[in-house]
């Protein structure tokens, strides 16, 4: 492995490196980099990179990151992998596949309310999506748990195996295995569906929670007490407060404080708070 | 005809959760989740036939599959996979006497899985009908230009004559389709059992991701057969 190099101006470099650091342009082609910083635009092709920070440009093209920080627009092309990438921007992937993917650096806050949109665009695959900044759901993904923090659209039905919510969300539709949505009155979703589906005015990491691969640490987080608009949630198991819906079905099913709920089916338990008004109540 | 969601899962024995989770495994296609108004706002019904026949499916085979895998059995896979005619010549569903016939009709030698389909279908046909090798040429000749249209497999061919020629319709399942009724429908076939089928007997041949390893785990992308650039 060679030497630390300092790269100014335009540079281009190949092999292995321990460190690199770079004010400027830099090509990196078919390398092997420990660590690499760089102010500039980068030009990244089949090469391995440990820790990279970096504020400007990234092209990347078919190559690997372990922990990937960056603020400014990435183009990853070709098929591109990573355990940790953190993108301050735009991102645009042929196919990008990680472990965690982060959308903006602000850690957890349920303040965040920026017009600041990231534009991502083409193929994406991880173990989870952290949402921190604004993001419209418009490319291809396959994320087995979101968590999101910021304000998130979605056009489609949302599909992943767990989803947390500590924000606006627009949907027509959510189907998780579990989801959890602090209350918040920018809620626009049709249909919540799953297993298990609790909307709460206030968050406490669970184990389940604790088990997802996450890139920061998440304490609990405590709600405005807004009001959550849904027309139906479908699950097995519902736990809700502050929520007004037309049609709550599940199997066991408890309504807590502050609800306006039309209709609530249930097939072997029901609890309802005195807070609440539910309209009509059926067992089936 | 339809099945309330409600009905569906009372008859079935499933949950809320078994059902979205199948829905996102893609056991269950999304659009057969249909919304309608109700009295209760809007509720969700399902074609009665189909899924209560994809459930049942799904009941039995789950204990043999994962999840992953029977949504590559049960879901249309139609995009990538081309079948040569030395292909054609394993499924002893297609007549060997009409691959020729095929060829001629659609104009090629590589074929999609689609329409695999229709030549089993067109070939279940023949055995018993009295339609020649001529009139199956046409058929595929009228059908052949639609068929790339078709991203599922969740459509219905119907086969009718009128004095003694021979016409074919496909639509979607879920779609309504009136035909003329001087027509006499000779067969009706959902190309999804055909598929199921298909894809059941003949996984290890044409490799639907379902090779038997060593160790009996099922292995994932292996082997090329069948296999070819478009």
């Amino acid at each position: 492995m060679r030497r630390t190099i300092i790269a100014l101006g335009d540079r281009s470099i190949c092999g292995d490196y321990k460190s690199v650091k770079a004010a400027g342009d830099l090509n990196i082609a078919d390398s092997v980099i420990r660590r690499l910083t760089c102010a500039g635009d980068l030009s990244i092709v089949k090469s391995k990179i440990g820790k990279t920070t970096c504020a400007g440009y990234i092209c990347a093209e078919a190559s690997e990151f372990h922990y990937l920080k960056a603020a400014g627009a990435i183009d990853f092309q070709g098929v591109c992998q990573g355990k940790i990438i953190i993108a301050k921007g735009h991102l645009s992937a042929d196919y990008l596949e990680c472990q965690i993917l982060r959308n903006g650096f602000k850690m957890a806050s349920v303040k965040i309310d920026s017009n600041n949109q990231s534009i991502w665009s083409g193929s994406y695959k991880a173990e989870i999506l952290e949402n921190t900044a604004p993001l419209h759901l418009d490319f291809d993904y396959e994320f087995k748990n979101i968590i999101s923090l910021a304000p998130l659209i979605s056009e489609n039905e949302i599909v992943c195996e767990n989803f947390y919510s500590f924000n606006r969300i627009t949907a027509p539709e959510v189907n998780a295995e579990n989801i959890f949505l602090l209350a918040h009155d920018g809620i626009s979703i049709n249909q919540l569906a799953g297993s298990n589906v609790t909307i709460k005015n206030k968050f406490k990491p669970d184990k389940l929670f604790r088990s997802i691969p996450k890139s920061q640490t998440y304490r609990k987080i405590k709600g405005e007490r807004d009001m959550v608009s849904v027309k139906s949630i479908e699950a097995d198991r519902i736990q809700i407060e502050y929520t007004k819906a037309e049609l709550v079905s599940g199997q066991d099913v408890i309504i807590g404080e502050l609800c306006i709920i039309e209709r609530v089916e249930y097939r072997n338990s029901i609890r309802i708070s005195e807070k609440s008004i539910v309209n009509e109540v059926v067992k089936v | 005809m339809y099945i309330t969601k409600k009905d569906l899962l009372n008859e079935t024995g499933i949950s809320y959760g078994q059902l979205y989770r199948w829905k996102r495994e893609g056991l269950i296609p999304e659009e057969w989740f249909i919304k309608q108004s109700a009295f209760t706002g809007q509720e969700t019904v399902f074609p009665k036939q189909q899924i209560l026949k994809r459930i049942n499916a799904i009941q039995e085979l789950k204990d043999k599959y994962s999840l992953e895998e029977l949504a590559k059995i049960l879901s249309p896979e139609v995009a990538e996979r081309y079948f040569t005619t030395e292909d054609l010549k394993i499924i002893e569903e297609i007549n060997d006497n009409l691959i020729p016939a095929y060829v001629q009709g659609f104009d090629k030698n590589n074929f999609t899985f689609i329409e695999v389909l229709i030549m089993i279908a067109l070939s279940n046909f023949k055995a018993s009908s009295e339609i020649s090798r001529g009139q199956i040429i046409e058929i595929v000749e009228g059908l052949k230009d639609y068929l790339p249209e078709m991203k599922s497999t969740g459509f219905i061919l119907i086969l009718f004559d009128r004095e003694k020629d021979y016409y074919a319709t496909v639509y979607e399942e879920q779609a309504q389709v009136f035909i003329d009724s001087r027509l006499k429908i000779l067969e009706k076939i959902h190309l999804n059992d055909l598929s199921n089928l298909l894809k059941l007997k003949y996984r290890k041949s044409f490799n639907f991701k379902f090779d038997q390893e060593e160790d009996g785990k099922l292995d994932f992308n292996s082997g090329e057969i069948g296999v070819s650039p478009v």
